[in-house]
């Protein structure tokens, strides 16, 4: 998986955070950054979950 | 019914739970579906607003199998015939309906409101008529010192554009944040540029060749205003149901899974008043609306859970960005307040705890996103509706 966060339509809900704790974090800001940008297969469920439950729909697969 | 986050995320998570049945989105509105907070925050860049405000390019529904029936008025819900009639004199049949109608400004019946440069900020149209206005105005007068007064404030303030926000209230965002945060968004406003009365309230909005010229406040003071904007709060989209039989009361009423009084019928989001606690409440937020849906798609695919949400909600405004976990202060006003504040107020990174009798009930969070998500967590392990409300 290969993942891409658009910041500017992040609004720092944290959502992704909550899903996936391995992959996603956020900066004081609220604005959500990729701990892994290519996350393992392991982690294709949360990551599914943090997709699906981010408000703005600022997380997309890139590829795979 | 609707287009707004709380259809967008019925059609997702119908689809997300498996369902591969007809899904269509009905919305009064010409555009692809779109979300509405970047409509303050960004008003003042127009690309921005079209590259920001959309949920998904239009090829997403086509991939998910969710048709789309824009710029479609509903003249009526045909619940015996389970149908529901456009403007143009379609029906459209349902097995299950989700009103996800939202809501309008509440308007203002002040002298002058019509004029032109006088505005309401809810839809992507609206939008691009304040962000052109802005291009050319000189002073920008808010009526109303809400969220989007605030915001609006703030990126007025940032074009260098001479900005009065005027409310009724006697402290910013009173019922919504805490004192604490109140008095720091009220400081770094001041500090932008954004002049503050407080406790005022528009007399009347006067103008010259139809255009608007100034905003008199009841103590008498004349602000020079090209461009007004009026945001003093937003009433639900419940007229349909109402005139369908539905109870409504400032709002569609559903039971604790979303359900209205017809099992074929569901409301979420701006439009609905569900139990909560030992109320029943409206919420106004993006989570309400996004939560409701993937709650109402789970129910309609087999899932049984009833409905109890942990607020929160966000704002960005004086350069900031408060995140805010829980129910709005004014639903738990009049009973017992305490805060727990932590961190550096005055440096911008700080988490207000608030309890109501003794119990944690949310609280707001600036430049502590961690604490923000600490806080929702903690709702939903302690149960977030378990505190009595007012009234």
């Amino acid at each position: 998986m290969n993942l891409t966060i658009d910041v500017a339509k992040c609004c720092g809900s944290g959502q992704c955070v909550m899903a996936a704790p391995e992959v996603f974090d956020q900066d004081d800001d609220g604005v959500a950054f990729l701990l892994d940008r290519t996350p393992p297969d392991t982690e294709r469920a949360n990551v599914d979950e943090a997709i699906a439950s981010c408000p703005t729909g600022a997380i997309t697969v890139v590829d795979g | 019914m609707g287009t707004g986050h709380g259809g967008v995320q019925t059609g997702n998570a119908l689809r997300r739970a498996g369902w591969s049945g007809p899904i269509t989105l009905v919305g009064a509105e010409p555009h692809l579906p779109y979300q509405r907070p970047p409509l303050s925050k960004s008003c003042a860049d127009a690309q921005a607003l079209d590259e920001q405000a959309l949920f998904h390019p239009a090829g997403h529904y086509d991939t998910l199998g969710v048709d789309l029936e824009l710029g479609a008025q509903v003249v009526a819900i045909d619940r015996d015939g389970a149908q529901v009639e456009l403007h143009s004199g379609r029906r459209l049949a349902y097995d299950h309906l989700v009103l996800a109608l939202g809501s309008r400004p509440r308007p203002v019946p002040v002298a002058g409101c019509r004029l032109a440069g006088v505005h309401t900020l809810r839809t992507l149209d609206d939008a691009r008529r304040v962000s052109a206005h802005l291009r050319s105005a000189r002073s920008v007068v808010l009526v109303g010192g809400g969220f989007i007064g605030l915001e609006l404030a703030t990126v007025a303030a940032r074009l260098g554009i001479r900005v009065t926000v005027v409310e009724v209230a006697p402290r910013l965002l009173h019922g919504a944040v805490t004192p604490v945060t109140g008095e720091f968004l009220t400081e770094r406003h001041t500090a932008g540029g954004v002049r503050l009365r407080l406790g005022e309230a528009v007399d009347r909005i006067t103008g010259v060749h139809g255009a608007v010229r100034s905003v008199l406040t009841v103590s008498g003071e004349e602000l020079p205003a090209d461009l007004v904007v009026i945001g003093v709060g937003a009433v639900p989209n419940c007229e349909l149901a109402g005139a369908a039989g539905l109870p409504v009361d400032d709002g569609i009423l559903v039971d604790n899974g979303l359900l209205t009084a017809d099992p074929a019928i569901s409301a979420i989001g701006d439009c609905a008043r569900f139990p909560y606690g030992n109320r029943r409440v409206r919420l106004s937020s993006v989570q309400n609306a996004f939560d409701g849906a993937t709650h109402v798609a789970r129910r309609l695919t087999g899932g049984a859970a009833e409905y109890a949400p942990v607020p929160w909600f966000w704002t960005d405004q004086a350069g900031v960005k408060v995140q805010m976990a829980g129910l709005p202060a004014a639903l738990h006003g009049g009973l017992e307040e305490r805060f727990d504040v932590e961190g550096d107020v005055a440096g911008g990174s700080f988490s207000v705890h608030r309890y109501v009798d003794g119990s944690f009930v949310g609280g707001e969070s600036v430049g502590m996103p961690r604490a923000h998500l600490a806080m929702r967590r903690r709702l939903a392990a302690e149960g977030a509706s378990a505190v009595a409300l007012a009234g």
